[in-house]
């Protein structure tokens, strides 16, 4: 007969999984509502947000195999119903993910460039992130919020980059870069997305 | 489980079967029809494996998941996989039946998939339903009510972070480029790439029976 091993957690702020393969604990700063689970808290490996409430999650909320990565000031809300199945979300600012959203696989979205574009500046960056470096003293790079609204559905290697609004009901189609908002309700595909139109087969 | 597999596997009291030295602590399928000489990596690639089906997934002779996998695959799915096929780290999700041919590769992040989002579910209800139904289910797998079957035949090559779409066929020996996503089917022999996917060429159609007995002939180690 099958063992089938219990896949999802209920998601315990500064605790534990029990058996849990990875042995890190919740973040403490975390809130979150009703029903909502998640496969392990290898999800938070890159969580270093340092806010009273870096993460706020919703109720009936889903997250399997994803990476939730904060900086100190950092903040990433998800609301009611939402479906993250092993994506990468790194915020260094904001982002705001609403309800009934659905993030399928591969997807990337970052609210940052990361580094300075300047070749000085970078070059001052890796020094300052450096083993020998201090954190404290990098350069000013670019940071912007993103915003999903409800309902919005993200597919498979998806990239939604920083200052992107995306309106209630999108769909991001598969393999899609956003780089500008994309209205209530639109469909968009491509590098660099953009609108299209379902035609009937 | 009688077949020699290219993993050592551990029988338990209640008869399940594990992979040795295996970090995830999940029992080989029941339904996992393997053929001699499979690798199977981790049984991490099958935690979101709940098909149903007889055999919910074929792994043909010397093929193998080389690299952490996930075979997404819901009560209705199957995957079928031919022989010596690579899979590295690669995404198969299946709510129909994704077939793959002999000689395939795939490469890291890429997604096979018989289901996603159309015309049926563009309104906004019809996708609330399906994650309220999400939200009340055990195993939280995203069921979505649209499937189109993808086959993909003999000797394909897709490369990293490329997606095949629902009902997509990729024709014999046609390679697939990185970040590629494929709407459509593709010729056999093709090589497609860019966003939007183009054909750029047409490769030589020399793998035939012979090429293939002398490269198992040169190349198998039969130890």
């Amino acid at each position: 007969m099958e063992n089938e091993r219990q896949l999802f957690h209920e998601i315990m702020p500064g605790e534990k999984i029990p058996g849990d393969w990875c042995n890190l604990p919740f973040p403490a700063n975390i809130t979150v509502g009703e029903n909502s689970v998640i496969d392990s808290t290898i999800v938070f490996k890159q969580f270093f947000s340092k806010l009273p409430v870096g993460l706020a999650i919703g109720s009936h909320v889903t997250i399997r195999s994803a990476t939730l990565a904060t900086e100190e000031n950092a903040l990433i809300e998800i609301g009611d119903y939402t479906f993250i199945s092993n994506a990468s979300i790194a915020a260094h600012n904001k982002i705001s993910i609403g309800s009934y959203v659905c993030i399928a696989g591969g997807v990337n979205i970052v609210d940052t460039d990361f580094h300075p574009l300047t070749p000085a500046e970078r070059m001052a960056d890796t020094i300052a992130l450096s083993p020998v470096g201090n954190k404290k003293y990098r350069p000013q790079f670019v940071s912007q919020p993103v915003i999903i609204e409800d309902e919005v559905w993200i597919g498979f290697n998806a990239t939604i980059l920083k200052g992107v609004r995306i309106g209630k009901g999108a769909i991001i189609q598969p393999g899609s870069v956003v780089v500008k908002d994309v209205m209530p309700g639109q469909i968009v595909a491509g590098n660099p997305a953009k609108p299209v139109i379902e035609i009937d087969e | 489980m009688n077949k020699k597999i290219a993993q050592e596997i551990e029988v338990a009291e209640d008869g399940s079967s594990y992979i040795r030295y295996d970090w995830y602590p999940k029992a080989i399928p029941g339904n996992l029809a393997m053929d001699e000489m499979v690798y199977l990596d981790s049984m991490y690639s099958f935690a979101c494996f709940h098909s149903k089906q007889p055999a919910g997934f074929e792994l043909g002779f010397a093929s193998g998941n080389y690299l952490h996998s996930h075979f997404l695959v819901g009560e209705q799915g199957k995957i079928i996989v031919g022989k010596y096929v690579i899979l590295e780290a690669t995404n198969i999700l299946a709510n129909e039946a994704v077939t793959i041919g002999d000689h395939c590769m795939f490469s890291w992040g890429s997604y096979i998939t018989d289901t996603w989002v159309d015309k049926s579910i563009f309104s906004s209800s019809a996708r609330k339903k399906i994650l309220e139904k999400l939200a009340s289910s055990t195993y939280r797998y995203l069921d979505l009510p649209v499937t189109k079957p993808v086959i993909i035949e003999d000797n394909v090559w897709v490369g990293f972070d490329a997606v095949i779409m629902p009902g997509v066929t990729l024709g014999r020996g046609c390679v697939v480029g990185s970040k590629t996503v494929i709407w459509e089917d593709v010729p056999p022999y093709a090589v497609i790439v860019g966003e939007p996917a183009r054909i750029v060429k047409y490769l030589e159609t020399d793998d035939n029976d012979e090429a293939r007995k002398k490269a198992i002939e040169l190349y198998q180690n039969h130890s």
